[in-house]
């Protein structure tokens, strides 16, 4: 059975240029960025989002 | 409100960490934003102040630099992106105080009449998720896309 792709409503472009820098640091291991991840991830443990809320594919 | 142009913005190839500057009345800062996964459909959005002298960031300064409708338009942007290219994808909003926390609900609440034409806003206050509210006192916030009808 052929499964279909959602559609959603079209975004907007903001004007504003982008420019992809591979220097950019990964800060998955940069202890704020941890400790704000954690908080995150307690109060979503503490406070379960309905699964009504999440997009599924 | 009207949407401001965003400040330039660089990002990684990941396309996880973004790195822009404020430029305004107390001088330039440089603003970082990194998207961390929580679980399988929920980022964490982080606005990050970057330090250029000591290398180091931190989520505790409150930069006043009186160029908020610039910047809200910059991570509006940055988060657009994100969602582009992560359209199944939730993104997690919240302070790490009550006065960030309360700034977040100002700033959603300048934006939310031009984005709710294409953006799902939830919030939890009172034990509850719930559609945000301009005027709420939410505690945290969800942000994603918007389906046809």
């Amino acid at each position: 059975m052929k499964v279909l792709e959602k559609k959603f409503v079209p975004l907007p472009n903001i004007p504003g240029k982008v420019t992809i820098d591979n220097s950019l640091p990964d800060l998955s291991e940069n202890p704020v960025v941890k400790a704000k991840v954690e908080r995150a991830r307690k109060f979503l443990e503490e406070h379960p989002i309905p699964e009504h809320m999440l997009r599924r594919k | 409100m009207q949407l401001y142009e965003a400040y330039p913005f660089v990002l990684n190839e990941g396309k996880t960490h973004y790195h822009f500057q404020s430029i305004g009345k107390r001088g330039v800062f440089e603003k970082a934003i990194e998207f961390s996964p929580l679980n399988d459909n929920v980022y964490n959005l982080a606005l990050l102040d970057f330090n250029p002298e000591t290398g180091e960031y931190s989520d505790d300064t409150i930069t006043d630099n009186g160029d908020m409708r610039e910047v809200l338009a910059t991570v509006l942007k940055i988060a657009l992106q994100f969602l582009a290219q992560n359209p199944y994808q939730t993104v997690f909003i919240q302070g790490n105080s009550d006065s960030k926390t309360r700034l977040y609900q100002i700033a959603l609440g300048k934006l939310f009449p031009d984005v709710h034409v294409f953006l799902l806003i939830k919030g939890y206050k009172n034990g509850q998720w719930s559609d945000f509210e301009p005027n709420g006192s939410f505690e945290s916030f969800l942000i994603e896309r918007k389906l046809l009808d």
